[in-house]
């Protein structure tokens, strides 16, 4: 019985744990310019990129300030996809810093300032320090043809933040 | 002394576990959306006035036969950009006389050549040397999504030809002018 409280109490440890981690959070939604998808001429291919005309906002937080105000983190990205082509590029970006939480001043963040593949497998998109809100991220769409047919596509793209 | 080990695994059990569990923290998950529309786009690209002159000479000999000659040589090219939906069928280029008439006893052929140029995707194919009338007729089959390129030198050209069909019809009637109209369309 004693052997099972221990057992009990290690998941409740982990779980706990888990929960006291750094937490991600995205603010805003993805709209593309789909004026920008025009043909100006018979016989010319559509523009090969479009950009997003609004993009979201990453938070890195925590339920627990004076623990991890320091921590350092990265942050991974990749897509999975609902309907795709694989000739299409989605790319992503960090358009700034954000804010640092209770401190006065841009984030403590570095990499990910020029546009990016995301693809299938998570890579490493950028990396930083302690608590920051709002980072603004702005994604655009290249290698659009219109050999590729007209469709819908989506995809849904994962961001996930590691110990650093 | 059992009570002991346990313990001691137990707390090294969730150390390795707390270790495991700071690795991923947390995800969160956007969704991107757009859409491609569908595309129709077709034009004739051409060098000068966008006129072909001929000609029905008599024959240089005597009991000969009249001959069709072409007096202007431009060049005539059909761009196109098109984009289909994943169940639509192919699109075809048919071309019909829209305008005027031609003279009796003669015949109006156009032939495409097959697709060169800077494009990309399922170009169409020439369906070969095609009779053009008042009806529409198809010049170019087979078009799925995909663009020719822009300008003379894309796409497919365009060569005429007149014939002289019914010799007893063909009369010294003066010039005709007709008109020929291009549908990219969607079967």
């Amino acid at each position: 019985m004693k052997r099972y409280t221990f057992f009990i109490l290690l998941c409740f440890f982990a779980l706990g744990s888990r929960a006291q981690g750094l937490q991600l959070s995205l603010t805003g939604m993805v709209t593309f310019n789909e004026v920008q998808i025009n043909v100006s001429d018979p016989g010319e291919d559509i523009e090969a990129v479009i950009t997003a005309n609004s993009g979201v906002q990453l938070s890195v937080e925590s339920l627990n300030y004076w623990e991890q105000k320091n921590e350092k983190w990265r942050i991974y990205v990749h897509k999975t996809n609902v309907e795709w082509a694989d000739d299409i590029k989605l790319e992503v970006r960090r358009q700034g810093d954000g804010d640092k939480l209770n401190k006065k001043g841009g984030g403590n963040v570095h990499d990910g300032s020029t546009f990016a593949e995301i693809k299938d497998n998570p890579t490493y998109f950028f990396r930083g320090m302690g608590l920051i809100s709002n980072i603004p991220l702005d994604f655009r769409i290249n290698e659009l043809s219109l050999s590729l047919g007209a469709n819908e596509f989506e995809a849904d793209v994962v961001f996930t933040i590691y110990d650093d | 002394m059992k009570i002991i080990t346990t313990i001691l695994a137990t707390l090294l059990m969730s150390l390795v576990l707390c270790q495991q569990a700071s690795a991923q923290l947390d995800e969160e998950t956007v969704h991107i959306g757009f859409s491609l529309p569908e595309v129709a786009l077709m034009d004739v690209e051409y060098i000068g006035n966008g006129t072909i002159e001929f000609e029905l000479s008599p024959s240089a000999e005597s009991g000969g036969s009249p001959v069709v000659r072409q007096l202007t040589s431009q060049e005539f090219w059909i761009n196109y950009s098109s984009a289909l939906g994943k169940f639509s069928p192919d699109r075809s280029i048919v071309a019909q006389i829209s305008g005027g008439t031609l003279p009796e006893g003669l015949e109006l052929y156009i032939q495409a050549t097959d697709y060169s140029g800077n494009g990309e995707g399922k170009t169409g194919a020439s369906v070969g040397k095609v009779k053009v009338g008042s009806d529409p007729r198809p010049i170019i089959t087979g078009i799925g999504s995909a663009y020719t390129g822009n300008g003379i030198g894309n796409g497919h050209q365009l060569n005429f030809e007149i014939d002289i069909s019914q010799m007893e019809k063909v009369s010294a009637s003066g010039a005709h002018d007709f008109t020929i109209m291009y549908t990219l369309t969607d079967n």
